[in-house]
């Protein structure tokens, strides 16, 4: 391989189904040993894009370069040296979790021992069990483990807790930061901020098939100002937000949700103006909460739209 | 090669835990050969025994009833009207009738018994002839009437004998559908996406799975061989190098036209719909289950362009239930392995090929 200063590099990715620009001009760059992280909505073209990265999808146009080297698809020679866990692993039904690493060892020219792996995606005990046995957690895990069967350079995950529990999240979570200290390089689409937030090195924020901004999480959060957020349930009322609106605040409401968010520098007396007119307009509030704004205010103040309205 | 051998063991492996696969694949011939070997008479060896046609006739004829008990291998009923005789040929008692009006034999059969006894019809002009010698004074010696199977091949066999190729090559035919099932429904389930983003070389992937498969379909022909040999004492002469070579060819034809329509269709309950119906049809006019005597003669030739029908045939040659030469076997085999050929090489390359337009 050349050497590199980015692990991959995009630039100007497109990708259209019919009228659908799935992938609209997305450019990045990712550093190695870094968690790299795609967050948006569901929709808005992060599995696409990685799946042009790792040559499931073919671009309409567009550079990759992986390794140091430009392609149009990557090939057998990059292969090797990526793990890819899908959106949704199927696999081979009737196997056991042994026997499915074993297999997925076999096309790799080099990797790591089945037991090391199963023993790294704490596996072990269920290493007999058929793959279709396996709980949510579990498959994710397995997942992950036939991502790193042949001891990858770079990582790609596509929403890998996406409908797991807390505590089989955090698990992920952990499994990942150890791959991240052993030096890989980890791609990763989300619509959970706070794993973008715990997670990434780098995040691009994508909607509608493009990148609206990327940068550290810090450096995104902090790009929207240093005011506290104030979160409350109020039932919708067409008078109370006439009324909110004369208080010349920084506010989005949800209806959908009946959610109210108020960006502020003057917790206190922001939360007595709304209680008063919610008195005013007899509209009961419930669940207020007060906090540091983060990776979802972001995307809400760059959309509109709230990350898990999608 | 190590990728290849991992996936066929592993697709192998996967079979023989799937019950509901491993009963169709397996099981289901055996069931079939099962229902046939009682519908046409249980036991079909030739070892078992002379079988007897039962003869009614109407006990005022006493000239044909003299003529007729002279004839071997017939049991005669007398009945008392030529109705009565109708009757009982209709419901199956007896194989056939015999009324004479003094000038016209009518030979009376069931339509069903004429499907399985064809010879029925000669048996009404052997009778005549009979009648007329005895008319003519000539009443012993040398008219007789016996059923005797002129063997194609070596193997001395019924009915039921000659059709389990059949049911063989209706295994062999069934590997178009496990090609759906495999490659079609693996897509659709995204199975094989995982498999995409590994550096297997499609045509390992696809040579591992047809492996695979192949073993499994050999291994349900052979069984279904050997269970009615044992079920139902029949006795083939197997030519071992001819019959793999037949079922290996074959199979593999089969497979690679499975993986034809699953490149074709991409709604795998599509591919499995048109695999059935051409299957349906092949089996129809290739003269599996019934000759292709009784179809007219151009769905003979329709029949006979079918791949079916030859592979049905290669097989009876190779347990020996007909008469063929080996450059029929070698002839088949070699265009249902070009025809793997292509086909995969075609075909299989995009096996992992999974974008949507």
């Amino acid at each position: 391989m050349n050497s590199y200063k980015f692990i991959v590099e995009v630039e100007d990715l497109r990708k259209t189904y019919g009228n659908v620009k799935a992938v609209d001009g997305v450019s990045f760059k990712i550093k190695q040993g870094s968690i790299f992280t795609l967050l948006g909505p569901n929709g808005a073209g992060k599995t696409t894009t990685l799946e042009i990265i790792e040559g499931l999808r073919t671009p309409d146009s567009g550079k990759i370069k992986i390794f140091g080297k430009e392609v149009k698809k990557i090939g057998r020679e990059e292969k090797e040296l990526i793990g890819v866990a899908l959106q949704e692993t199927q696999l081979i039904s009737h196997l056991t979790v042994k026997e499915t690493l074993s297999m997925f060892r076999s096309f790799y020219s080099r990797g790591l021992k089945v037991d090391d792996v199963l023993e790294f995606v704490n596996l072990k005990d269920k290493a007999k069990s058929h793959v279709d046995k396996l709980s949510g957690g579990q498959k994710q895990r397995l997942a992950i483990g036939l991502a790193l069967i042949n001891d990858p350079l770079l990582l790609f995950l596509d929403e890998p807790t996406t409908g797991l529990d807390p505590q089989a999240r955090r698990s992920v979570w952990d499994l990942l930061l150890q791959l991240k200290k052993q030096g890989k390089t980890i791609v990763l689409t989300t619509h959970y901020m706070e794993e973008a937030e715990f997670l990434a090195d780098w995040v691009c924020i994508m909607d509608n098939g493009k990148i609206i901004r990327e940068g550290t999480p810090e450096d995104l959060i902090k790009s929207i100002g240093g005011e506290s957020v104030i979160e409350v349930d109020v039932e919708e009322s067409q008078s109370f937000l006439n009324k909110l609106k004369e208080l010349e605040i920084n506010y989005t409401y949800n209806p959908k949700h009946g959610r109210l968010l108020v960006k502020t520098n003057n917790v206190l007396e922001t939360i007595d103006s709304i209680l008063k007119i919610a008195r005013e307009c007899s509209v009961r509030v419930r669940n207020e909460i007060i906090r540091q704004p983060n990776l979802e205010d972001v995307f809400l103040t760059l959309t509109g739209r709230q990350l898990r309205e999608e | 090669m190590k990728a290849f051998l991992s996936v066929a063991l592993y697709r192998f492996k996967s079979f023989y835990r799937d019950t509901f696969t491993f009963f169709f694949s397996l099981i289901l011939p055996i069931i079939f050969a099962v229902i046939f070997g009682f519908v046409f008479g249980g036991s079909g060896g030739m070892n078992s025994g002379q079988s007897t046609i039962k003869i009614g006739i109407v006990k005022d004829d006493e000239i044909l009833i003299k003529v007729v008990e002279r004839i071997e291998g017939l049991n005669i009923s007398i009945v008392k009207h030529s109705d009565e005789l109708k009757n009982l040929v209709l419901k199956g008692s007896l194989d056939a009738g015999i009324l004479f009006d003094g000038k016209t034999f009518n030979l009376i059969i069931n339509f069903s018994s004429f499907q399985q006894k064809p010879f029925l019809r000669t048996l009404g002009d052997t009778i005549a002839n009979a009648y007329s010698l005895q008319e003519a004074g000539i009443e012993e010696g040398f008219i007789r009437i016996e059923e005797e199977f002129i063997d194609p091949g070596k193997a001395r066999v019924s009915n039921l004998g000659y059709m389990i190729p059949g049911i063989m090559s209706f295994s062999v035919a069934s590997s178009i559908f496990s090609m759906i099932a495999l490659f079609g429904y693996y897509r659709k389930r995204k199975v094989l996406k995982r498999f995409a983003v590994s550096p297997i070389n499609p045509f390992s992937f696809v040579l591992g799975m047809v492996m695979g498969n192949f073993l499994i379909s050999i291994l349900s022909s052979l069984f279904v061989l050997f269970f009615v040999q044992i079920i139902f004492n029949i006795t083939f002469y197997i030519s071992w190098k001819y019959l793999l070579l037949s079922l290996s060819s074959s199979i593999l034809g089969m497979m690679a036209f499975g993986i034809f329509l699953t490149a074709l269709f991409k709604e795998p309950q599509t591919a499995n719909n048109v695999g059935n119906l051409l299957l349906n049809i092949m089996i129809f006019f290739s003269g599996i289950y019934f000759p292709l005597d009784f179809l007219p003669d151009y769905l003979k030739t329709f029949g006979k362009i079918l791949p079916l029908y030859y592979v049905a045939k290669a097989l009876r040659i190779s347990v020996g239930v007909e008469e063929g030469t080996p450059n029929f076997i070698f002839t088949m085999s070699i265009i249902m392995i070009s025809a793997f050929i292509i086909l995969v090489s075609l075909f299989g390359k995009n096996i992992l090929q999974l974008e949507d337009k």
